[in-house]
């Protein structure tokens, strides 16, 4: 196919043309007033750049096309070999087994399958055609609580799939088993029941404390057997934390008025004190006690401060910061969500009464609740 | 191996000297095929000629291009109007 591109002057070039098809298949001939273009084979490329010298020819350009222009790089001598040993390793590695997986297992350990392999002299990098699958499935098979395995070589990997017996742990113990219940409010999303009877379904509400799963199963003859409940439900839970707001609130306001007064006692006797006139309306205690000294005497000297305090009334304008107030309520509610949780939506709600702005912000979070 | 012409000629009970000129296969108009040309006299994208034996092949039409070419045959493809054979 075509492979190497020529372009020459559109001169004369019919005639070149009888020349070349006489030896070689010429392609894709594009003639326009100012050149002509044309493709041959790249094993003809020689021979034909010779004979358009030949006829006077000033090839304008030439390249080479399609795949033959990425391996025209391939022309280093290490290159290739390099290829060819690759490609060498690579078909020797089909003939063995780079990587055994071993799936199914839960209480039989890789370590008990891995011995039956050493016993039939197979590890990583054995020949795919010296392991026998058959004898190594039954040998498998005689391990303690497998009840099937299958063995087959896939690529390079040898996969062990065992299917391990099931235990009649499950029924034992009746009649000491409590049931699962939700730790959480909220609405079943999902239900994984490992063991036990569900007592609820996708959609249900359920509220702290309700049963999720009995700790029983029925029999096919409809006898109750007594299981420890297992099972992975998870609820959309919902967090709602609730902000009121009035249109005018009154605000604690410290004046910069303060009077203070002290006393000095003995073992409990006041042995002096000040008694300034406290004028506030309105005033907050502060108290300290202390020793007057290091000396051995318990004299003890006692501070009270009185802090003048006053309310106002402020208009909170509300639907001017109402952003500020419903970040807060997120973030009081965010304080309820652990790290863990799973955010699933956000939403608030604004009620107004009266003078009163109620915000109620509600994240639900998706949990596993058992 | 199969032979398209000598099919024909098997067919209809003609000669075999009946071939031994040019063979030409028009696809759509989209593709003319030739068998036994002697060569190019033109190209171009309106008019490409080719040589035969005791004359000359007239392909006229638009974007016409030869698609391939040997020293026997050649495929030439565009938007074929009229085949001349003179």
């Amino acid at each position: 196919m075509k492979q190497y591109k020529f372009e020459i002057p559109s001169l004369n070039t019919e005639k070149l043309i009888n020349k070349l098809i006489l030896e070689f298949d010429i392609f894709d001939i594009k003639k326009d007033d100012k050149s002509c273009t044309f493709f041959c084979k790249s094993k003809n490329k020689k021979q034909i750049e010779k004979i358009l010298k030949q006829f006077g020819y000033n090839i304008k350009s030439k390249s080479y096309f399609g795949l033959a222009k990425h391996l025209k790089n391939v022309s280093s001598l290490g290159i290739i070999i390099g290829i060819a040993v690759s490609l060498a390793l690579y078909i020797l590695s089909t003939f063995f087994i780079s990587d055994v997986l071993i799936v199914g297992n839960l209480s039989i350990t890789s370590n008990q399958i891995m011995q039956v392999l050493e016993k039939h002299n197979i590890n990583k990098w054995s020949l795919k055609s010296s392991i026998d699958v058959k004898s190594l499935e039954k040998e498998l098979e005689e391990i303690k609580y497998v009840s099937y395995a299958s063995v087959i070589i896939k690529g390079n990997a040898l996969i062990l799939n065992i299917k391990e017996q099931l235990t009649n742990n499950e029924i034992v113990n009746i009649g000491t088993f409590q049931p699962l219940v939700a730790k959480y409010d909220g609405k079943v999303t999902s239900i994984k029941l490992i063991q036990g009877t569900s007592a609820v379904k996708v959609g249900d509400i359920v509220k702290l404390g309700d049963v999720l799963v009995f700790p029983y199963v029925l029999n096919d003859d409809g006898t109750m057997l007594s299981v420890q409940p297992l099972a992975d439900i998870t609820c959309d839970v919902w967090i709602t934390t609730r902000l009121e707001v009035k249109d005018k609130e009154i605000k604690k306001i410290k004046t910069n008025n303060i009077v203070s007064n002290y006393s000095i006692s003995f073992m409990g006797i006041n042995l002096y004190s000040t008694n300034k006139e406290i004028a506030f309306v309105d005033y907050e205690i502060e108290e300290k006690e202390c020793y007057l000294s290091n000396c051995i005497l318990p004299i003890k000297i006692k501070y009270t401060n009185y802090y003048e305090f006053v309310f106002e009334e402020f208009d909170t304008n509300f639907e001017e910061n109402k952003d500020k107030y419903i970040e807060k309520t997120r973030q009081m509610s965010l304080l309820n969500v652990k790290e863990y949780d799973i955010i699933k939506d956000e939403s608030y709600v604004i009620n107004k009464q009266g003078e009163t702005n109620t915000i109620i912000y509600t994240i639900t979070l998706n949990k596993l609740i058992t | 191996m199969f032979n398209f012409f000598n099919e024909i000629i098997g067919d209809y009970g003609l000669e075999t000297n009946f071939i031994n000129s040019f063979n030409i296969i028009n696809m759509s108009n989209k593709l003319v095929y030739i068998e036994g040309h002697k060569g190019v006299i033109s190209i171009s994208k309106e008019n490409i000629s080719i040589r035969v034996k005791k004359g000359v092949l007239c392909v006229i039409g638009k974007h016409l291009q030869i698609k391939r070419i040997s020293h026997s045959t050649a495929v030439i493809v565009g938007e074929i109007k009229e085949i001349e054979s003179y």
